[in-house]
């Protein structure tokens, strides 16, 4: 076909006499307003997390005036290591379930009657209508000494009397996977939406078994789902502070954690700033990976922009 | 009656693009022109040039004697028939036709009255207070057409306006586009890549390619007398043959000799000297199949070939007929005559036999 | 398709558990919470009576009661101010394909990939650098920024469905632009543009992270008090809290869905 056929399209709007909008004037006008204010308060505020990451701090919990690499190297020392290592380890473990929680549902889900697809996406995405914390409250109240669950495991016999649910790590994970599951379910079901099954039956005619079916036709099939709900679910995972805060025992703090205390409660805002680094370096790692390594193009804030949209729809 | 609307040496690039190649045509008044062409061909990018949507790089748009070039769409007496009919999805079909004369300032009764009469001719009466999701594609046409109408503009621009129907509305909409166009009379401006649309529509086709006007003409003298190469395969099937002209039999007819098959006689429109390399176009109807060799008859030309495929499509079949190793494609009616006749049938040898008069010439020198 | 269903009986049923089991996971929490805060008793190891004492707690506390006026006052500011942004934004990025718009698409992304709590210990540091006073003010310009970059995006998913042949039909039939903004334009993309609105709606009262490192004193909302009563407080009144939260934004999302429906 002829290049031009795009460009020839009344659809193609580049070159459409534009109403609102004609030559770079309008353009640049229309444009700033968002683009300052996202510059203002959120280019340039990430800009001096990584400034004042070496920066002294000062007595009084401000920031200093002089400049040191003490506090970077401080993060690295073996206390901090370990936090990170619980956080990756933690978050991988939450993602791990979340998909496979997710997949099976995703599945389930596109492969029901049109009347009742829209029904149960609503059923998925209503717990998401109920505030974050007040999630984590309920989880609380469950898993409570004096809790629905633990009495009725205890009266059973399945746990012994001296053993809590909650203010532990399984406490953090089962509630992180609750808050996120809703988030993995949604662009898996979408992709599976998407899928061709009459693949799966052509793959059987082929002579695959139905496992192999499965795992080489319908998994690659809905592989950007599953890469969204990954970072969909990880990347939040990573950066987690409330649920180890309010489920987590002592031991299960994590960076999220780390970067709260030292910004509130002891006031140290360049070591905050420092871990907030090693943090944001953490989440460029797997979102890099799969922009440049999966050659997509945008991998996943615009999914999550649907997903919400369609989560508080 | 006279030039109507005009498109004077119109250019047109986007960037890189050169998309409309100084295209001249002129429709006159009251006529369907079609614009015919593959996609791409820059066939929508004139209509929105003669719509005011996009200016010409050079070249100007006359429309009953004025010259409208610089002419925004709202100030010329020109409307559009847009390809997915974009009718407003937030009003109903009344206030979809509504919307020209109220935007005029039109009083309320007198909207009533015209739109009334527009929805009757369409027969869209009932439908006035559905919302365009709730009428389906030959509907939204019909009111995307007398949306347009309402202003009785001198030239109604239609773009692609049967793309999105299925085969059996697209023609059912042919013939209810041809009575609207009885109705009123309006100049259509027709956009379309579908030859059989074109045909059966308008009183002139202008056919184009990679933004160049390859030939306006009737449907007939489009049909009959392609004037390139292009013209002849995009409208209808036909047999190309590179050839040279070997002799002039007379102010008529010339012999030509086409590589591989031999020596024959051909109407020599265009009066080509001995010696010029040419290129002839059949039409596959136009052959006829013997299956012994005919006794000479008068003005004929034909050849032994084999026959190596046969595509039987219900009121004709199609032949593929080897020669030397060329495939011709022939096609031939079922008449009663040929019922009482052997049919022929894989690897026969056969004769075909074509009119002299039947061969056109097209000069080698355009693609 | 039927015989793919039937082949796949296995892994079918199979994703039928997995679905049941995720349903029971997702809503016993919410159902236990609910029946909880008319529990006479304050945990639910036994039903102790049914009781509305909590809720009389809940009303006569001054507290609650201003955090839920800072809540609705700091979600309606950011959503009027985001909306505004992020359809200019949409706008802008659906109409122009140049450097400038491939900037601001990244800068719009990138706070969608931002955990929360960078967004909030990066607001607080630059706050703090700039001397500002934590208070509602702060919180508002935190809430407004993550706002713009989701409005943004489900304009532009609308847009991207949007006719723009409808703007060329109605300056075809004689618009001017200021008739095809008010009845074409507006008409046509306000319910994405409400989405729109209703993500920053429920976003804003949803935050808890960025609200508590940017907050100070007098702008607690009702996440930031629900986080400070289970810290310190009495649990048994952020049952009740939680109930009549959840009645807040279901009724909402339940408005943003008859809203987003009933047009288009």
């Amino acid at each position: 076909m002829n290049p031009a056929d795009t460009t020839a399209k009344p659809s193609s709007l580049t070159h459409a006499p534009s109403p609102i909008g004609r030559g770079k004037f309008c353009e640049v006008s229309l444009t700033l307003p968002s683009l300052l204010w996202l510059l203002f308060f959120f280019a340039v505020p990430a800009a001096m997390v990584f400034a004042i990451a070496f920066k002294t701090a000062d007595s009084s919990g401000g920031i200093g005036s002089s400049w040191t690499l003490e506090t970077i190297v401080e993060v690295f020392n073996f206390n901090y290591a370990r936090i990170m290592w619980r956080t990756v380890w933690v978050s991988f473990a939450v993602t791990a379930i979340c998909l496979l929680l997710a997949v099976p549902v995703g599945y389930w889900i596109s492969r029901q009657d049109k009347k009742y697809k829209n029904w149960l996406l609503l059923l998925v995405v209503i717990p998401l209508w109920t505030n974050f914390l007040i999630r984590i409250f309920a989880w609380r109240l469950l898993l409570h000494p004096d809790g629905i669950i633990r009495t009725a495991l205890v009266s059973i016999g399945i746990i012994p009397e001296d053993v809590f649910l909650l203010n532990n790590m399984t406490a953090v994970i089962i509630v992180s996977v609750y808050t996120h599951l809703s988030f993995a379910i949604l662009p898996i079901y979408a992709a599976s939406e998407r899928f061709d099954f009459s693949l799966l039956e052509a793959a059987r005619d082929l002579g695959a078994g139905r496992f192999r079916a499965f795992c080489l036709i319908y998994l690659p099939g809905i592989k950007r789902g599953i890469i969204t709900a990954f970072l969909i679910v990880f990347i939040p995972a990573l950066g987690s502070y409330a649920i180890p805060d309010l489920v987590g025992g002592i031991d299960c703090e994590l960076l999220g954690n780390k970067i709260a205390f030292r910004a509130m409660a002891n006031r140290n805002l360049p070591e905050a700033a420092a871990i907030s680094v090693v943090l944001a370096c953490m989440i460029a790692i797997p979102f890099i990976a799969f922009v440049f390594g999966g050659g997509r193009k945008r991998a996943d804030g615009g999914a999550r922009a649907e997903t919400e949209a369609i989560s508080r729809q | 009656m006279s030039d109507f609307f005009e498109l004077v040496n119109v250019d047109k690039s986007f960037g890189e693009h050169h998309v409309v190649k100084d295209v001249c045509i002129s429709a006159k008044c009251g006529e369907v022109f079609s614009l015919l062409g593959p996609s791409g061909c820059g066939k929508t990018t004139i209509l929105r040039i003669a719509g005011g949507f996009e200016t010409p790089d050079s070249g100007s748009v006359w429309l009953d004697g004025k010259d409208v070039t610089a002419l925004s769409p709202n100030k010329r007496k020109v409307n559009t028939v847009f390809q997915n009919y974009a009718l407003f999805p937030h009003m109903t079909i009344w206030d979809n036709v509504a919307f020209g004369p109220r935007i005029a300032g039109m009083k309320e009764a007198e909207v009533k009255k015209q739109v009334g009469e527009m929805l009757e001719i369409v027969r869209m009466s009932a439908h006035a207070d559905k919302r365009p999701d709730q009428i389906s594609g030959g509907q939204k046409q019909r009111v995307a057409i007398v949306r347009a109408l309402i202003n009785y503009p001198k030239l109604l621009l239609l773009d692609e306006p049967l793309a999105a129907l299925d085969l059996k509305l697209r023609q059912y909409m042919l013939l209810e586009l041809d009575r609207i166009h009885d109705v009123f009379g309006t100049t259509f401006i027709y956009v379309t890549h579908d030859q059989n649309e074109a045909m059966s529509l308008s009183d002139h086709i202008a056919v184009m390619n990679d933004g160049r006007i390859e030939q306006v003409g009737t449907p007939a003298e489009i049909y009959e007398n392609p004037a390139t190469k292009f013209v002849a395969s995009f409208i209808g099937d036909t047999n190309l043959f590179d050839a040279t002209v070997s002799g002039i039999i007379d102010s008529e007819y010339m012999r030509v000799d086409i590589a591989g098959l031999g020596e024959f006689c051909a109407f020599n429109e265009h009066k080509f000297p001995a010696g010029s390399k040419i290129t002839l176009s059949i039409r596959p109807e136009r052959f006829r199949i013997f299956a012994d060799k005919p006794s000479p008859m008068d003005r004929q030309n034909f050849i032994k070939g084999k026959i190596i495929d046969i595509i039987y499509q219900g009121a004709q079949t199609r032949y593929w007929v080897e020669v030397n190793g060329m495939r011709i494609n022939v096609l031939q009616q079922h008449n009663r005559c040929y019922l009482d006749q052997k049919q022929p049938t894989w690897n026969d040898e056969i004769w075909i036999a074509w009119h002299r008069d039947d061969v056109t010439t097209l000069p080698k020198t355009r693609d | 398709m039927s015989a793919a269903k039937g082949r796949f009986a296995a892994w079918k049923s199979t994703s039928l558990i997995v679905t049941i089991f995720v349903m029971i996971f997702l809503y016993m929490p919410i159902v236990i919470l609910v029946a909880q805060s008319f529990n006479e008793s304050r945990f639910g190891g036994k039903w102790a009576g049914f009781s509305l004492k909590w809720y009389e707690a809940l009303f006569n506390d001054r507290g609650v009661i201003e955090a839920t006026l800072n809540t609705l006052y700091i979600a309606l500011t950011a959503t009027a101010v985001s909306t505004v942004l992020g359809t200019l934004a949409a706008w802008v990025l659906n109409l122009y394909k140049t450097r400038l718009q491939k900037f601001n698409y990244g800068i719009t992304y990138a706070p969608l990939v931002m955990p929360d709590i960078l967004m909030g210990i990066s607001l607080l540091l630059f706050f703090v650098s700039l001397k500002v006073e934590l208070g509602l003010f702060t919180v508002i310009c935190a809430h407004i920024t993550f706002c713009v970059s989701f409005v943004t995006f489900v304009v532009l998913a609308r847009l991207q469905d949007f006719d723009f042949n409808l703007i060329h039909a109605a300056r075809d039939l004689g618009a001017n632009w200021r008739v095809i903004i008010i009845k074409i334009l507006l008409p046509v993309l306000g319910p994405g543009i409400a989405a729109g609105a209703m993500m920053a709606f429920t976003l804003s009262m949803d935050d808890f992270v960025v609200t508590f490192f940017v907050g100070g004193p007098g702008s607690t909302t009702l996440p930031v008090k629900v986080y400070s009563m289970m810290k310190h407080g009495t649990p048994a009144i952020i049952n009740a809290l939680s109930v009549v939260f959840m009645a807040l934004t279901f009724s909402v999302a339940l408005i943003a869905q008859i809203i987003t429906r009933k047009r288009v």
